[in-house]
């Protein structure tokens, strides 16, 4: 398990660096990929397979394909202005100072080792249709919206 | 044979054989390893010899369909053809295009091919041959059939080929289109079953197979899944007439074997989703006594979809790209919203 | 595993998600840096459900939607601006500055 874990995160974290350091925007889009993947394995063993098998299909099957589609859509997409030397530093400085303080707060955290969990998708779905059921009807509305608000922005004006 | 029919034996000689093993010489982790490494082999020894028979099986059938007899010179009846086509394949210089991207060209035949082979791994081909029990069998094959046609979208877009890109965005658009009607037609069974694994649910249809509950459920399936794996009427993604090859117009040698490989691992797998969602599985017709063992009706079953597939392919015309965009969003997809409906207001009303 | 460990990898996930955000001027790639960050946060409640109850799976779940929602509507509104701009630099979207 311990193995597991120390190689998926180190996929995920390289595969993040790649993402935000590529110039070429497809390979990026292929880290990313990488990303989700190795995020989805993390998932399921936290044993939260339903999470990892949706994330696999709802990130890898929709979203990539969207970013893919973009590119080939439009031209142009791939030049990019650099970021100042100046600018590129003081991230660095305010990224790592987030760290810190994320760190500071998990030094207090006690150490908790996570237990083996078996939740099963029945309750996942009970969940969904007892405590949670305004956030979830509220999540598909938005999906909708979403949906219908991607095709009027992107659509033809008709002359 | 004996063991072939007694499957709890054969399953019964290789758990010994690994308990043994294990009590023996061999560390956990490594017998775990070799474990893997057999069953991929196994896998891809089993879909590359799939494929050589279905392709000679697709050649036939069109002959017969067209009233042609089919590769005849090579081996007795022509049986070898593919053989040969395959030797031949391999010999074949490997070209990438000099303006394609190398790194995602060498790739995404690699992404094709990856996926197929994963999802073989949660099919349940008789009561107790499978490599994996995953309690959410379904999804885990639908989860890693979306990986590979993010292969097919890069492959389109590597090349560098105007055919490609065409080919790669075409699929796009047909993929995420009809991805939704295929999830939506097996809502249906998995409401019946109340499982979503496989195992639960061919033997939740001991009595009646689910086909009969759901006619339309099963009719949508089968639609979808022809555009999933870009087969023939759906085959606008590497339309020959129209875009020379799609995606792999570029790809030469080992590479094109590759998506060959991945394209009919996919149509298998499909079938194989067929009839243990709709078809009963492993289980015998029901009423007939049990002459083979489940494994074979498990194959018998899987080929005649196979066999319906490639029937539709050479009878149908292929359809235009804005009549496919229809037909999914405004025809299967409502359908599929009707089918989810009417069998909740069933199970309510029982 | 304790819950340490998936912390602090989300912690470094989020951070490389924010430097990007920060560091890359092309909207593209600000949208694949949002998603990692998204990505951490689905990672932190799935690690707590882990150990208290399954709520933060569907959390999670909520996230997985907001962020294909969010991915659906960015890329519509940057396919219109590199057809009306013909540029996807994040700086020069500023023609409603007066």
């Amino acid at each position: 398990m311990e193995i597991a874990f120390y190689i998926l995160s180190g996929m995920a974290v390289t595969s993040a660096i790649l993402v935000v350091s590529l110039k070429n925007l497809v390979r990026a889009i292929l880290a990313l990929a990488s990303l989700f993947l190795s995020i989805a394995a993390l998932y399921i063993l936290l044993s939260a397979e339903f999470l990892g098998l949706v994330q696999t299909l709802v990130y890898i099957g929709g979203v990539i394909l969207l970013f893919l589609f973009l590119i080939m859509l439009t031209e142009n997409l791939f030049e990019e202005r650099q970021v100042a030397f100046f600018q590129r530093i003081t991230g660095v400085g305010l990224v790592l100072l987030l760290f810190g303080i994320f760190v500071s707060i998990f030094m207090k955290q006690p150490f908790q080792v996570i237990p083996k969990t078996d939740y099963s998708i029945a309750e996942i779905g009970r969940l969904l249709m007892t405590d949670y059921l305004i956030p979830f009807e509220v999540v598909s509305l938005l999906l909708l919206v979403a949906l219908i608000g991607a095709i009027v922005i992107a659509r033809k004006e008709e002359e | 044979m004996e063991l072939l029919y007694d499957t709890g034996k054969l399953i019964g000689v290789i758990e010994n054989l690994l308990q043994h093993c294990k009590d023996s010489w061999l560390p956990g982790w490594l017998l775990t390893l070799g474990i893997m490494v057999v069953v991929a082999i196994i896998i891809v020894a089993f879909i590359a010899v799939n494929t050589l028979m279905l392709v000679l099986a697709e050649r036939k059938v069109s002959a017969f369909i067209q009233d042609r007899l089919g590769p005849m010179r090579t081996g007795p009846y022509g049986i070898l053809q593919t053989v040969a086509d395959a030797l031949k394949l391999l010999q074949k210089e490997d070209i990438t295009p000099k303006r394609a991207d190398r790194l995602i060209f060498f790739l995404s035949p690699i992404i094709v091919f990856a996926p197929a082979v994963m999802a073989y791994v949660a099919i349940s081909w008789s009561p107790k041959i499978r490599v994996a029990d995953i309690n959410l069998g379904i999804l885990y094959i639908f989860a890693a059939g979306s990986l590979g046609t993010l292969g097919i979208i890069l492959a389109g877009w590597s090349s560098a080929n105007k055919w490609s890109l065409l080919g790669g965005m075409r699929s796009a658009a047909q993929i995420i289109s009809y991805e939704i009607a295929l999830l939506l037609s097996v809502i249906g069974v998995i409401m019946i079953a109340s499982s979503l694994n496989l195992e639960t649910i061919i033997s939740s249809q001991k009595n009646c197979w689910y086909i009969a509950y759901q006619p339309l459920g099963f009719l949508l399936f089968l639609v979808s899944a022809l555009a999933e794996t870009n087969r023939a009427p759906f085959d606008i993604v590497e339309a020959e007439q129209e875009l020379v090859g799609g995606f792999h117009t570029e790809y030469s040698a080992m590479k094109f074997a590759m998506f060959f490989l991945g394209e009919y691992a996919n149509v298998f797998i499909a079938s194989a989703l067929c009839t243990t969602l709709f078809l009963g599985g492993w289980q015998a017709v029901p009423g007939l006594p049990i002459i083979f063992p489940p494994i074979v009706w498990f194959l018998i079953k899987t080929y005649l979809v196979i066999f319906v597939i490639m029937w539709i392919r050479w009878t149908y015309p292929r359809v235009r790209v804005d009549q496919l965009m229809n037909l999914s969003w405004k025809f299967l997809i409502p359908l599929g919203f009707l089918n989810i409906g009417v069998t909740g207001l069933v199970m309510a009303i029982k | 595993m304790s819950i340490s460990h998936y912390l602090s990898l989300s912690a470094i996930l989020f951070c490389i998600g924010l430097y990007g955000v920060i560091s890359r001027k092309n909207a593209v790639m600000v949208l694949l840096s949002i998603e990692i960050m998204l990505c951490s946060a689905g990672l932190n409640f799935a690690a707590f459900s882990a150990i208290h109850n399954p709520s933060g799976q569907i959390f999670a779940l909520f996230i997985i939607v907001v962020g294909a929602a969010e991915v659906a509507c960015g890329l519509a509104i940057f396919f219109l601006a590199t057809r009306l701009s013909e540029t996807i630099d994040l700086d020069k979207f500023n023609l409603l500055k007066g």
